[in-house]
């Protein structure tokens, strides 16, 4: 694997307050690196460690095979960064913010600066307001040219803390889209607590829990999970005794029943997908008088991973999950 | 992998040493220090200010009490060049307190610090150009000015061009009592989080220096208080007092900016 980041038992300590324990993360190139965890998890502390903004108290770390203390400054050469509440010099258009901005990197000839400051501007859907002072700006505006501040030098990599925090659903999605194009030519890393935004656009997750890390893996790979596959029934006129009998298959592992209205739906929860798929519609057909008005896989969401480990459940203990 | 570190390492290498790497983006922090100045109403505003603040009262000596200042042994011109002197050393030091006092704490608290140095961008080039870009631009509007249309008034009143060497070296000691005290707000700015200590601290010694010489006279010789004097003894051609109050001056200079550069260096933004 291609690796852009590189952190080994990274550690963060404010006083007695240890908010970040011993992160080993891996980040492959040209993915969307999506970094989850609820409030106070580590998440913020860990794009500041890569990025030199904080001091690690014990581990290491590699950006592009730099080490994030001693070569910070060629690391941020490389990298885009967006703040969790983006702040900019109140005084400066949002025009004037981004060729302050472009200036800290290659020397490069006006009319190209003032081209790419352009180009940025229109990328977030601002050029309406790129000559206004950064203090009239909405949180939503701001989050905009946060976004237009760590792309405009076509970063290597993009660091983004809560990047569709403060936008509505539109801007939400154009966001995403960025994300998207982004990926084409940069690795990006970002941090969100909106879990359907991660499971649309991310290659890969790492899963943050009070500074610890409980979970690393593809997005596919912990949708899968290691309870088995799930099925999902709606039916009607099925005995209970059918679902006992289902209970007691070698390969079924759980069945549950809810009761609807007019129907009743199953989830069957098994350990051999295979088996399940030969088997188990048959056997419910075969019952008579019983009828099958809907039958799927059930896919498991992001979320339900996410809040099973966050109440500590059993991808926590995970280590293939963790390693990655 | 093993090719992209090895490159980058190189990359690193050309980008110049530790120290290049804390420069780093100096040109543009200074520029922007500057474009608060000269971008803004501050750039007419800060002139008119230090010109009322530093020749409205030269003007009492020279015309609107000249009959009350020609009645003094010492002359109208002695006493002139005096107050000028005495005033230019304390009132810009007190700009220099009241301008410097947020400089740092403000961008740390307000997260634009975290947000320029997440560039790449030295601390010690942050901090370095926030010091040089106020101090040219606060030594320009409150010394260099001043002193200008000081010279031009003081020289007329003497009917010929004062001797511009003493005129200038007793500007250099205000400018040197300017920087002491921009370089230690600033200091503390990086050292303490506190807006009241880096406040109180410039502002207390600044105004308890006499105090401080009259009960311990030795001091003179390792801090600046008695420098506004020594501007006032050498505008009227006489010879510097002492240079160790100069020395130690800069010298307090060099130990606050390392000790500022050494903290900020290990800030967590």
């Amino acid at each position: 694997m291609d690796t852009v980041i590189e952190t080994a038992v990274l550690s963060k300590a404010y006083g007695s307050v240890q908010a970040l324990t011993g992160l080993n993360l891996k980040v492959p190139r040209h993915s969307i690196f999506g970094l989850l965890g609820p409030n106070g998890s580590g998440k913020s502390t860990a794009m500041k460690l890569l990025l030199g903004l904080v001091r690690p108290t014990s581990g290491w770390g590699r950006v592009f095979g730099l080490d994030i203390e001693r070569d910070s400054v060629e690391v941020r050469r490389r990298v885009g960064y967006l703040a969790q509440e983006p702040r900019f010099y109140e005084h400066l258009t949002a025009r004037e913010t981004l060729r302050f901005v472009l200036r800290f990197f290659d020397h490069i000839a006006h009319s190209e600066r003032e081209r790419r400051v352009a180009s940025a501007l229109e990328l977030v859907g601002l050029e309406a307001k790129a000559d206004r002072p950064v203090r009239g700006f909405s949180g939503g505006e701001r989050q905009r040219l946060g976004i237009a501040q760590a792309s405009i030098h076509a970063p290597d990599l993009l660091i983004l803390d809560e990047p569709a925090a403060a936008l509505d659903p539109m801007g939400r999605r154009d966001v995403l889209d960025i994300l998207r194009r982004l990926r084409e030519r940069a690795t990006v890393v970002y941090s969100t607590h909106i879990l359907d935004d991660v499971q649309r656009v991310s290659d890969r997750v790492a899963i943050l829990k009070a500074g610890r890390l409980v979970a690393q893996a593809p997005v596919a790979e912990l949708l899968a999970g290691d309870a088995g596959a799930v099925y999902a029934m709606v039916l009607q006129g099925a005995p209970e005794s059918l679902r006992d009998e289902l209970a007691c298959l070698p390969w079924v592992t759980a069945v549950t029943a809810s009761r609807g209205a007019d129907a009743e739906s199953w989830v069957v929860t098994v350990s051999d997908a295979d088996a399940a798929e030969e088997k188990l519609l048959r056997l419910v057909l075969r019952e008579p008088g019983a009828r099958v008005l809907e039958f799927r896989r059930s896919r498991a969401e992001l979320e339900d991973v996410f809040l099973d480990l966050m109440r500590g459940g059993e991808h926590a203990e995970r280590d293939d999950l963790v390693s990655g | 992998m093993r090719s992209e570190t090895i490159s980058s390492r190189a990359e690193a290498r050309a980008a110049g040493s530790p120290w290049g790497a804390s420069l780093r983006g100096f040109g543009n922090v200074f520029r922007k220090e500057l474009s608060s100045w000269t971008g803004t109403r501050s750039r007419w505003v800060h002139p008119l200010v230090w010109l009322a603040v530093l020749i409205g009262p030269l003007l009492l000596p020279l015309y609107l009490m000249r009959e009350v200042f020609a009645a003094q042994a010492a002359g109208v011109l002695a006493m002139g060049l005096e107050m000028f002197f005495t005033l230019a050393a304390l009132a810009p030091a007190v700009g220099a307190v009241l301008l410097m006092q947020g400089s740092v704490i403000t961008e740390r608290q307000l997260g634009t610090a975290a947000w320029v140095l997440s560039k790449p961008v030295g601390r010690s080039a942050f901090l370095l150009a926030k010091l040089t870009a106020n101090a040219a631009a606060l030594l320009i509007a409150a010394t260099l000015l001043p002193g200008a249309v000081a010279y031009g008034l003081l020289s007329l009143e003497h009917g010929a061009p004062l001797a511009l060497d003493s005129f200038l070296r007793a500007l250099a000691l205000d400018a040197v009592n300017v920087l002491f005290y921009l370089t230690l707000t600033l200091a503390l700015g990086a050292l303490v989080n506190n807006r009241g200590v880096v406040l109180a601290v410039p502002l207390a010694l600044l105004l308890g220096g006499d105090l401080v010489l009259s009960l311990a006279p030795g001091l003179a010789s390792v801090t600046p208080w008695v420098l506004g004097r020594f501007a006032a003894v050498v505008a009227q051609g006489q010879a510097l007092p002492s240079a160790w109050p100069v020395l130690a001056s800069l010298g307090w200079c060099v130990v606050l900016l390392a000790a500022a550069l050494w903290r900020f260096g290990r800030e967590d933004l």
